[in-house]
């Protein structure tokens, strides 16, 4: 995934390893535990591939000083949701509520929260996007929650999708470009990690996380979800599910996901000629969008 | 006098570029109306060709009618959202139509409660409540892992 852009994480890398040591004394701890252990870097790689689509100068400190605000805002949001979900674990670690306890967790992710928005404080721009990110996010895990059950189309999952995953990665773009020019391409990109995460949850993927069982329990609208309540009667077990219907509509699922793959496909297509159309050297995000791809297969 | 005549020269320059610039906006403004027009023409026939298909298969006695609607919805909200580019928009209506929907489901249970025999008050199930929450039993919603990592 990230690869050609290992000289970046390792800034990035060292960028909140510093950041992580200036930190308040009780806060240390937990940001260590939070930000020092393993992550994908899927946003800042994101990022640094915009920003080397329209510049030819390499990743300065800005570019990565807004890629630490990125996964601090990703890292916000995972959070919260390891807090309602009551999640024990994440990468592989115990979380960070589980670790330090509520209260903290809370608390820290209030402190990151403030701290991404100080990194970008030079740049207007950046500060702008930041928030609309923090507002976006906000708004779609509601939507996403108040639409549960509902027996919605490919339509909506894709207007879900989009501001959800799609918002972050929109950010990701504006913040590598320092302008608007590859949101359209931020957006898409984003839309097709989310919808291979959510085929990939029902392949049984473990390495992307989730899980698409509980999903279903929940009646949240995934691609694949999507897809199988085209039928009536799937959409009555997704409606109100009992073991036996969620058992069928698993078998649904499974079923749709020739379909959902080359629903992905178009979406791949879409993200390409984005790409082609917008950046000034789109290989770099051609790649990109064909790594995603691969992420669901 | 030769000075005059330079300033002159300027200023049919600066107004000869000065119409340069105003027709290229036009030209720009016109191209960008008929991409808009020739977009919406293309995408309102792709919707109306889906719309057809859709609606003509209603007669056959192989495909559930529901089945048919569905799709048929889907292709009308991806044909505004191609038209429009503006999801956000469309969201907000979207959203708005819900809304209304989940106004009327909550009407109408209000009215079938109102009509059924009531089994406990509301103030013994308040009661009940506490005392589980107490024994640490009442019933806690779960949340699967909605944000991608």
């Amino acid at each position: 995934m990230a690869e050609g852009f290992e000289e970046e994480l390792d800034q990035l890398k060292t960028f909140l390893q510093a950041w992580v040591e200036g930190s308040n004394q009780e806060m240390k701890p937990l940001l260590a535990w939070q930000f020092l252990g393993r992550s994908k870097y899927f946003r800042p790689v994101t990022l640094f591939a915009c920003h080397a689509a329209m510049s030819d100068a390499p990743s300065g400190p800005s570019p990565i000083r807004a890629a630490a605000a990125i996964e601090m805002v990703h890292n916000v949001s995972l959070i919260v949701d390891d807090i309602l979900d009551r999640s024990r674990y994440r990468r592989g670690k115990l979380t960070l509520h589980c670790r330090f306890g509520m209260l903290p967790a809370l608390m820290a992710s209030g402190y990151v929260a403030a701290d991404a928005y100080e990194l970008v404080d030079k740049n207007a721009f950046a500060i702008r996007r930041v928030a609309e990110l923090f507002r976006r996010l906000a708004a779609a895990e509601i939507l996403q929650w108040r639409l549960r059950r509902h027996p919605l189309g490919i339509e909506d999952w894709r207007m879900i999708a989009g501001e959800d995953t799609g918002s972050m990665f929109e950010a990701c773009a504006c913040l590598g470009t320092g302008d608007e020019t590859l949101r359209r391409f931020g957006h898409l990109l984003g839309m097709l990690y989310h919808g291979c995460d959510d085929v990939g949850d029902v392949r049984g993927t473990l390495a992307l996380g989730g899980g698409g069982e509980e999903d279903l329990r929940d009646g949240i609208l995934t691609l694949p979800a999507a897809i199988t309540i085209r039928d009536p009667e799937m959409a009555l077990h997704f409606r109100e599910p009992t073991p036996a219907g969620l058992e069928q509509l698993l078998a649904g699922m499974q079923a749709s996901l020739p379909a959902a793959e080359g629903y992905l496909d178009t979406i791949a297509a879409e993200a390409e000629a984005e790409a082609s159309r917008a950046a000034r050297s789109p290989d770099v995000l051609i790649d990109l969008v064909r790594n995603t791809r691969k992420l669901s297969v | 006098m030769a000075e005059t005549e330079e300033t002159e020269q300027s200023r049919e320059e600066a107004l000869r570029r000065l119409l340069a610039d105003a027709v290229e906006v036009q030209l720009a403004a016109l191209k960008a109306g008929i991409s808009f027009w020739t977009e919406w023409i293309e995408q309102t026939s792709v919707f109306v060709q889906s719309a057809t298909k859709s609606l003509s298969t209603f007669n056959a006695e192989d495909q559930e009618t529901k089945d048919v609607l569905l799709e048929l919805v889907d292709a009308g909200r991806a044909s505004i959202r191609a038209m429009t580019e503006i999801p956000r928009n469309t969201a907000t209506r979207f959203i708005e139509e819900l809304d209304r929907i989940e106004e009327q489901k909550a009407e109408a249970a209000k009215k079938a409660a109102k009509k059924r025999p009531r089994k406990k008050s509301a103030k013994k199930a308040a009661s009940a409540k506490r005392k589980a929450k107490k024994r640490g039993t009442a019933k806690r919603p779960r949340r699967a892992t909605r944000v991608k990592d």
